[in-house]
């Protein structure tokens, strides 16, 4: 399906049977359709509710967009009628910048839109004028911001950024619309499964529209009275069980229901717009199954012809195989790509949302981010753990090579360093206990006197010096004390005990200390 | 695919699971590792530092003089041949040699049990000195001059010895000059209290050197 997209409008229908994608290109007040594609819609995967599984669908898109070789980035996309629902009330006439807020005002108060949730578009039209009073009917379509979000989701996998989603009736109108040759006032019939739309059209501006509670569901399964060959299959069997019956039993109650509310709308268009031309005709914009029934229906009721052609031919467009809208499926996804050729019918974007539902829809952006920062943080810290065990793996080698070169040199320097305290101790032991023994002889020694005899010398724990003898004469002992004062190994000595025999020898015993001479006579410093 | 494509429950578990994993990678993995880290560094600036500290630290010397002996059997032997040297070198005749073990510091055990204080000295039971002393008391027989050259050399010997007392008296015995003492010399020497280190003192690297 390849073909020339470039400077197009890409309109897509997502039904829950097939995604219809049409590239429109405006030009010279014209519209055409440059391309179209289709694909099945993967199953389960949308229903009239939305879309259940945006990934899918989303994938399915690209994959025909891939196929037709399009460089769309942005799409409008219409959904099955039943994705849409539609408030008309009439409102004191507002400028635009008004307009929305009132709208949305509406739609809470009625219940339609939980307050400052929900999406939706309006059709603002001016009302007759009467008594002077300025009025507006609107006609809102409204959507929750699930579905939008599932829709904005799935174009996001597919590529594509979203322009609008609008409903079904508005884009297959306004596509006929564009390709019709009469440019007159008609009145246009939408219908779908469970309602229909009904809009009235002056030519140049939409006049009137209203959406009627009754669709062809409830006329499919109208069962024919029993006999009427014409509700059977040609093969004699109960096609009509699917097949319309409506044609058959005009008198049912949908069908009369459908019938008389158009009528009653166009009795209603007659009285209050008195000044606008009456619609020449009727166009039913249904699937060529429901609209041939659907005309008979009405052509008895309403005073204009009742025109069922397939419009989907005025445009050129193929005969889908896939989806109960058939043709018109193409129809709406060529309307809703189209610009707004004369401003037949403005476009009604129903998935604009609020701030809050924007503020929310970035919420998985902010959540990429923190998945983003964190994935950073993962893989700095992944980074930091082989930074850490490389650098630890380097100080241990470090560490071990220090420890290494102590071990050598503590094997160095053990020997000695353990000699020296074995002597240090040794000489502390020493120095406590040993006695200048040799000194205090030679002081003895030196001190000695011809007229003296030295019995015993002494030297005790505690540096106690004792000194026995015998003298001939005093002076002599006298003298031996005095010089061995004047010695260094003998300090104070004092005359402990002195005593003369009846002979007249003498006889004393000298005390003195050697305190504070080390082992080998010398004065022992501080500390030792 | 780009984290965009993932499905909302990957992306739910994904953006769970990420931070999960960094947090316990950060506190369990990274954090123990930093510290680790540090500690290293701080015992590598340790190391560094003593490796500087020895080697601007000169070896000590070696002593001149032996400062103990091993306590081995053979000990008192050769001290006494030691001291039998030194008393022919000083013409002293040794005439007796006599050994004394050194007192026994107090215990403080015996204090303890008739109701006393533990005495100061007992406090140090964990005498942290490589050798002990040991005495002995030895008799010379010689002249005053000798018994000085005796003590002089005791003080000067090759190895370390200490004179704790002594007592010089006429020697009085028949047949010996009148100028010859008897001197009673009591001797303290030192012995190792660790066998290992007698290789030391003998100049061999001890076993199990290290830092």
């Amino acid at each position: 399906m390849p073909a020339d997209t470039r400077g197009t409008n890409l309109g897509l229908y997502l039904s829950p049977e097939v995604i219809i994608a049409a590239f429109s290109r405006t030009g010279r007040g014209q519209v055409r359709v440059a391309a179209v594609g289709t694909t099945t819609t993967p199953g389960g995967c949308l229903d009239g509710g939305g879309i259940r599984d945006p990934i899918r669908v989303g994938t399915a898109i690209r994959s025909l967009l891939r196929g037709m070789r399009s460089r769309a980035t942005s799409a409008s996309v219409v959904l099955p009628p039943s994705a849409s629902a539609m408030r008309a009330f009439r409102l004191p006439d507002a400028p635009a910048r008004e307009q929305r807020l009132l709208v949305r005002g509406e739609l809470e108060q009625t219940g339609a839109l939980p307050i400052g949730t929900g999406a939706f578009g309006f059709l603002w039209l001016q009302a007759p004028i009467e008594e002077e009073r300025r009025e507006a009917d609107v006609f809102a379509f409204y959507a929750d911001d699930a579905l939008v979000d599932s829709v904005r989701e799935a174009l996001r996998i597919a590529n594509l950024r979203l322009d609008a989603i609008e409903p079904y009736s508005v884009s297959t109108m306004r596509a006929y619309m564009a390709a019709r040759s009469d440019t007159g006032p008609v009145a246009l019939l939408c219908p779908s499964a469970d309602h229909t739309d009904l809009c009235i059209h002056d030519g140049s501006h939409v006049r009137y529209m209203r959406r009627i509670p009754g669709g062809w569901e409830e006329m499919r399964y109208t069962r024919p009275p029993l006999g009427d060959a014409a509700a059977l299959g040609e093969d004699g069997s109960n096609a009509g069980a699917y097949a319309p019956g409506l044609g058959a039993d005009p008198a049912s109650t949908s069908a009369a229901f459908l019938a008389a509310e158009v009528a009653r709308s166009f009795a209603f268009y007659s009285r209050e717009y008195r000044d606008s031309d009456v619609p020449r005709s009727l166009v039913v914009l249904a699937p060529q199954t429901f609209a041939g029934s659907i005309a008979e229906v009405l052509e008895g009721v309403v005073p204009i012809p009742v025109v069922a052609d397939d419009p989907a031919h005025t445009l050129d467009l193929p005969e889908p195989a896939e989806g109960e809208q058939g043709s018109l499926g193409y129809l709406a996804a060529a309307g809703v790509g189209f610009g707004d050729p004369g401003a037949l019918i403005p476009h009604v974007d129903s998935s604009r949302q609020e701030a809050s539902a924007i503020v929310r829809r970035r919420a998985p952006n902010v959540l990429l981010m923190g998945m983003a920062a964190s994935t950073v943080w993962m893989l700095v810290s992944l980074a930091a753990t082989v930074a850490l065990a490389l650098m630890n793996m380097s100080a241990e080698q470090q560490s071990s090579d220090l420890q290494r070169r102590l071990d050598e040199e503590w094997a160095k320097r053990e020997a000695p360093q353990r000699s020296q305290e074995i002597f240090t101790a040794a000489r502390a032991s020493q120095l406590k206990t040993a006695l200048p023994a040799a000194t205090v002889l030679a002081s003895v020694a030196q001190a000695y006197t011809d007229q003296i005899a030295i019995r015993t010398v002494k030297v005790e724990t505690g540096a106690k010096v004792t000194i026995e003898g015998d003298a001939q004469t005093p002076e002599s002992m006298q003298q031996f004390a005095a010089n061995l004062a004047k010695t260094p190994g003998v300090i104070g000595p004092s005359f402990d005990m002195m005593h003369q025999d009846e002979n007249g020898n003498l006889s004393f015993r000298v005390l003195g200390s050697c305190q504070g001479l080390g082992p080998e006579g010398q004065p022992k410093q501080d500390g030792q | 695919m780009t984290a965009s494509r993932l499905s909302p429950a990957a992306q739910q578990r994904i953006a769970i699971l990420v931070p999960i994993v960094a947090l316990v990678v950060s506190v369990f993995v990274v954090y123990p590792s930093y510290l680790h880290n540090r500690e290293l560094q701080d015992e590598i600036a340790k190391k560094s530092e003593r490796l500087n500290n020895l080697l601007q630290t000169p070896m000590p010397l070696a002593a001149t003089v032996q400062p103990a002996a091993a306590d081995t059997p053979s000990e008192p032997p050769e001290f006494l041949a030691s001291i039998r040297e030194l008393a022919a070198e000083s013409r002293c005749e040794l005439v007796g040699f006599d050994l004394t073990l050194p007192p026994a510091p107090p215990s403080g055990e015996k204090e303890l049990a008739l109701g006393g204080n533990k005495p100061e000295g007992a406090t140090k039971s964990e005498d942290t000195s490589p050798v002990r002393p040991v005495r002995a008391k030895i008799a010379v027989k010689s002249d005053y001059d000798g018994v000085r050259q005796l003590l002089r050399g005791i003080i000067l010997a090759p190895r370390l010895y200490a004179v704790t007392a002594c007592e010089v008296m006429p020697a009085g015995d028949p047949g010996v000059p009148d100028h010859y003492v008897r001197a009673t010399i009591e001797i303290e020497r030192y012995v190792l209290k660790n066998p290992e280190d007698a290789k030391v003192i003998a100049g061999e690297p001890a076993a199990g050197s290290g830092g």
